[in-house]
């Protein structure tokens, strides 16, 4: 019959409160477990939000380079550039095909010939599988807000064709070949379709698809960017669109190269007054345009990382609270029995036990239930710990989400981080430590009281 | 007095204990002086109250004297300190009470084996001393019963082998016979009896059964915490009659 052998006994003959106190020290322990893996992911949640917020800053920071030199004018489907793509689409009445007029070589030539410009690139841009317009309502698709407002009209069926020059590339216009190959120059009766709309389509490399009457074999496909919109791309050598839409020789954009700012500001200001109709979009407007989209989006990372403070400082502040509350509930459960217990002291000292024995027969007992206690909480910390840590910890993804970058929220829902063995080891001698403070502080008081007092005890 | 201090097992000088209850002081044990000798069996009367079970716990180390000293194989006690006095109680000294306080967690063998515990001895030779001594008591058939399922002088049987365990010198027994009826009462006298003749232990016995003080042997008698000598006694005798 040895000491733990004894402890053993002991916490056995006292069934309903070790379950207590096995449950206050399990549910402790898988706190302390769940909620740094908790915020493991919310980190990681945040970090990947971060780094993508971050990766689009910077890429909106080379475009602001590059676009300083370029001016771009557009009939029909305006707004399309390489800056504001997914930021200023104005109206959607843009789309009505009636109205669009067209470049034409004499306009390449006389734009052309304006002080400061290197060269001009003409391409067509067509826009095909409109709804019905009867029942639409002018809306916007402002990013910034994380708002669609597409009334009842189903978009999900246009797309936009592209006719663009393959001998030079633009960037934002030219595709991003991911299967197959690009198109040849004046390649006609072959297509590049992006990959959102050749997924909608169900269609692949080698397969075709009849525009408007025409006959074309996808012999590439490009990765989609950007909004559900501009993902939806038909790439066509310029020739084969011109053909197509009966408009040999024209193009519908124009993309001006100048050799410097003043110039690109004089140059649009020139091609304002030259093509009255058509939407000259400036230098300047789209700088400002991305301006505003980077301040959204750097409004964005301040809140994730708000959040990321906020969620650290909830689990400190949970992680805390569980091991006072676990010490504390081991203390009150030690002082309860170690009261409860004073007359077998008494009797315990009076056979020749040491105060030091009688501490350390109550400081195993004190353990062994912690002991126990800790092993049923690491389980169900590991286990359970998504569900734990979702209940004390503040979400971080909505606030991403508030932020408006979709994709950060997607990122963020599907990161999950596991417990680590390190944090299972820290936390669990973390709450033995408690058990074993709230264990020995009752028992050494009571191996002070003399044998006789603690005989009397009832 | 014996001057021979070599044949004294307990030798009590002027005990004095007084308790302080914040509204007043009482003073329980006055003066007290008492030799007792190796192998030598006293029965300590008196009526309740009277401070026979303080003297006894003086005696057995569970609470110190507020003056006076307690020699215990001619050891001042109240010289050693008091984080010592255990190793004393542990090897000298075994006790037994009136309530038992056997461990209810522990079969009756366990409960004997405990305090050999600090006594250095291996598992098997504890649980053979063990089953050894339950069967000195007469409860070999009952070494695995917990105190629930024994009867009150089964269960003060279990306390005296415990006493026993560490093969102490003096054996100190408050009441032992106040919870049991008269046949095991006449059992446990015996039994001190003989555990006095056959293992020289030196046994003080508190009582206020005449019956059990006279057949223990000699009879110490105290009221309102003075040991009474002869005369007291006789006086006190004839006043209650």
């Amino acid at each position: 019959m040895g000491l733990v052998n004894r402890a053993f006994k002991s916490i056995w003959r006292r069934k309903w409160r070790t379950g207590v106190a096995l449950i206050a020290i399990a549910i402790a322990m898988a706190i302390m477990i769940a909620i740094p893996a908790g915020l493991s992911s919310n980190q990681a949640a945040a970090v990947s939000a971060r780094d993508s917020i971050q990766g689009s800053i910077s890429s909106m920071n080379n475009e602001i380079q590059n676009m300083s030199l370029v001016v771009e004018a557009s009939y029909g489907s305006e707004g399309r550039s390489p800056g504001n793509e997914n930021f200023s689409r104005p109206s959607f009445t843009s789309y009505s095909e009636s109205s669009v007029s067209t470049f034409t070589t004499e306009d390449v030539s006389n734009v052309s010939s304006l002080e400061g410009v290197v060269s001009v690139v003409g391409y067509v841009q067509k826009t095909e599988g409109m709804p019905n317009m009867t029942s639409f309502q002018p809306g916007s698709f402002t990013r910034g807000s994380g708002d669609f407002t597409r009334s009842e009209v189903n978009f999900s069926s246009v797309y936009e064709v592209w006719g663009i020059p393959t001998n030079t590339t633009i960037e934002g216009i030219t595709p991003t070949i991911i299967s197959g190959r690009g198109l040849n120059p004046d390649e006609e009766g072959s297509a590049v379709v992006s990959q959102t709309l050749a997924s909608s389509w169900n269609l692949g490399v080698g397969d075709s698809k009849t525009i408007e009457g025409v006959s074309l074999t996808i012999v590439g496909i490009s990765s989609s960017s950007g909004t559900a919109m501009s993902s939806r791309v038909v790439y066509l050598s310029l020739a084969q669109a011109q053909e197509m839409y009966s408009m040999e020789g024209k193009d519908t954009n124009l993309y001006v190269y100048t050799n410097s700012t003043s110039s690109a500001d004089n140059v649009s200001t020139e091609m304002e007054a030259m093509f009255s109709s058509a939407q000259v979009t400036t230098s300047a407007e789209r700088v400002a345009a991305l301006s505003a989209s980077q301040t959204a989006m750097s409004n964005s990372l301040s809140s994730t990382n708000a959040t990321l403070a906020l969620t650290q400082a909830s689990a400190n502040q949970e992680t805390i609270l569980a091991l006072v509350a676990t010490s504390g509930i081991i203390l009150l459960i030690m002082v309860f029995s170690v009261r409860e217990r004073t007359r077998e002291i008494g009797v315990m000292k009076t056979l020749g036990f040491s105060n030091m024995k009688v501490v350390s027969q109550f400081l195993l007992e004190g353990l062994t239930v912690t002991f126990i206690g800790c092993i049923i909480g690491a389980i169900v910390g590991i286990v359970a710990y998504p569900a734990i840590s979702k209940l004390l910890l503040p979400p971080t993804t909505s606030a991403a989400a508030r932020g408006g970058v979709f994709a950060v929220q997607t990122a963020a829902a599907t990161v999950s981080v596991s417990p680590e063995i390190g944090m299972v080891l820290i936390a669990f001698l973390a709450v033995l430590a408690m058990g074993a403070l709230g264990s020995i502080y009752p028992a050494w008081k009571a191996s002070r009281i003399k044998p006789v007092e603690a005989l009397r005890n009832e | 007095m014996s001057d021979d201090v070599q044949d004294l097992a307990i030798k009590a000088v002027n005990v004095s204990k007084e308790y302080d209850l914040k509204t007043h002081k009482v003073l329980a044990l006055r003066d007290a002086t008492f030799e007792v000798k190796r192998g030598e069996s006293i029965a300590i009367k008196g009526p309740s109250g009277s401070g026979k079970t303080t003297l006894l716990t003086m005696i057995g180390l569970l609470d110190s004297p507020t003056s006076g000293s307690i020699t215990i194989d001619g050891v001042d006690m109240t010289q050693i300190r008091e984080n010592k006095l255990h190793e004393v109680r542990q090897k000298k000294i075994g006790f037994v009470f009136q309530a038992f306080n056997l461990m209810p967690y522990l079969t009756a063998q366990e409960n004997v084996e405990l305090p050999m515990e600090l006594g250095g001895l291996t598992r098997g030779q504890r649980k053979e001393r063990a089953t050894e001594l339950l069967g000195i008591v007469g409860l070999a058939e009952r070494v695995d019963h917990r105190p629930t399922k024994l009867s009150a002088g089964e269960q003060q049987r279990v306390a005296i082998a415990r006493a026993l365990a560490n093969g102490p010198s003096i054996l100190l027994a408050d009441e032992p016979t106040g919870n049991l009826d008269s046949k095991s009462k006449k059992e446990i006298v015996k039994l001190f009896g003989r555990l006095r003749r056959e293992q020289g232990m030196t046994v003080i016995i508190v009582t206020h059964d005449d019956k059990v003080a006279n057949d223990i042997g000699k009879v110490i008698r105290m009221h309102d915490g003075r040991l009474l000598t002869s005369k007291d006694a006789e006086f006190l005798q004839d006043e209650e009659e």
